[in-house]
């Protein structure tokens, strides 16, 4: 057990003390705000995602749809999972299972939804009503 | 917030993980961008500030890229195991990008957590140590840009371009720099400033 009077813990100044308490502080003040500007940050990248990323983008035609890549991401999941068949026993829930359905109506007689994706891969019309219903769905 | 919540309906976690991935590139690119600038004295100004600046950046990260991993434990579609996001290879998905990602993800969190231990590890040692933490981001940028799913996008590509290339660029200019010699003395006392 050290006393505040050993060589290893020295008794400070009162201006030390001060320099330190302030430095504490500040310190703590900019702690703060890196965690405010983190938050803020993941609060807008999540609009982003969610705007441009697909969930909304029904009009510009430009940015693929999240059912669009959605079912992408399944069709290159399928082919990783087809060593771990438990994997894929889950159920899907429903808007992902209708946008997938949609996607596919889109796409036009395919009844595997891997294929779909491949299918439907670039084709911005599909995807742009494959997102409406998914947003109709969704609503 | 709650309507955008409900909006996203069961994509909710998917879009929080890509989105935590953006924040956590964003923030790591900030802290090594940081922490290259004082270590090779590109940067003037208070030192100490500096330092809690590139300590808070670095755990805001790693909280970003505990997110990033948690927040796909709940997306019913990619359904993945946490051996799946923690173990590199284990899970045949977009691979090399994932095991990149997970190597990266550990690499980042292992080096900023060392800062803790570096009296342990040895002031000199932990220096050498803490630059594989450019490698680590290095790889994340890799991981993103191959394996998001908005990498191939306008937007994405230009919030990356925005956070990575300026640190990127201060990277390069680091190693241009001639390395500065720390005698054993030298670094104790850095220790000793840095807390």
């Amino acid at each position: 057990m050290q006393t505040s009077d050993s060589p290893r813990t020295p008794r400070r100044s009162p201006d030390a003390a001060r320099i330190l308490a302030a430095r504490v502080r500040r310190t703590k003040v900019l702690r703060r705000r890196v965690a405010a500007v983190a938050l803020i940050l993941l609060v807008c990248m999540w609009a982003t995602v969610f705007g441009l990323g697909g969930a909304t983008a029904t009009k510009s035609g430009v940015t693929a749809t999240l059912a669009d890549v959605r079912t992408k991401e399944k069709a290159a999941a399928s082919k990783s999972a087809a060593t771990r068949p438990a994997a894929r026993t889950t159920a899907s829930p429903s808007a992902h299972t209708a946008s997938a359905n949609t996607a596919s109506a889109a796409a036009t007689a395919t009844t595997s939804q891997a294929t779909t994706a491949s299918s439907s891969a670039g084709d911005t019309s599909t995807a742009d009503s494959s997102v409406t219903a998914v947003t109709t769905s969704q609503s | 917030m709650a309507a955008l919540a409900a909006a996203s309906g069961s994509h909710v976690f998917w879009i929080t993980s890509r989105a935590a991935g953006l924040v956590a590139l964003i923030l790591a690119s900030g802290s090594v961008g940081l922490g290259v600038s004082m270590s090779g004295r590109l940067v003037k100004g208070r030192g100490p500030d500096l330092r809690v600046l590139h300590e808070a950046l670095s755990i805001a990260a790693m909280a970003a890229i505990a997110l990033h991993a948690v927040a796909l434990l709940g997306d019913s579609y990619f359904h993945p195991s946490i051996a799946d996001l923690t173990i590199p290879f284990v899970r045949d998905y977009k691979q090399p990008y994932m095991a990149l990602g997970i190597i990266a993800g550990w690499g980042l969190v292992a080096l900023g957590l060392s800062f803790y231990a570096r009296t342990r590890i040895g002031i000199a040692r932990w220096r050498v140590l803490h630059r594989f933490t450019a490698l680590a981001w290095i790889l994340g940028v890799v991981h993103a840009l191959g394996e998001g799913t908005d990498s191939g996008r306008a937007w994405f590509l230009a919030i990356t371009a925005i956070a990575v290339i300026p640190t990127l660029a201060l990277v390069f200019a680091r190693l241009a720099r001639p390395r500065r010699k720390v005698s054993a003395a030298g670094a104790a006392r850095a220790a000793r400033a840095s807390g």
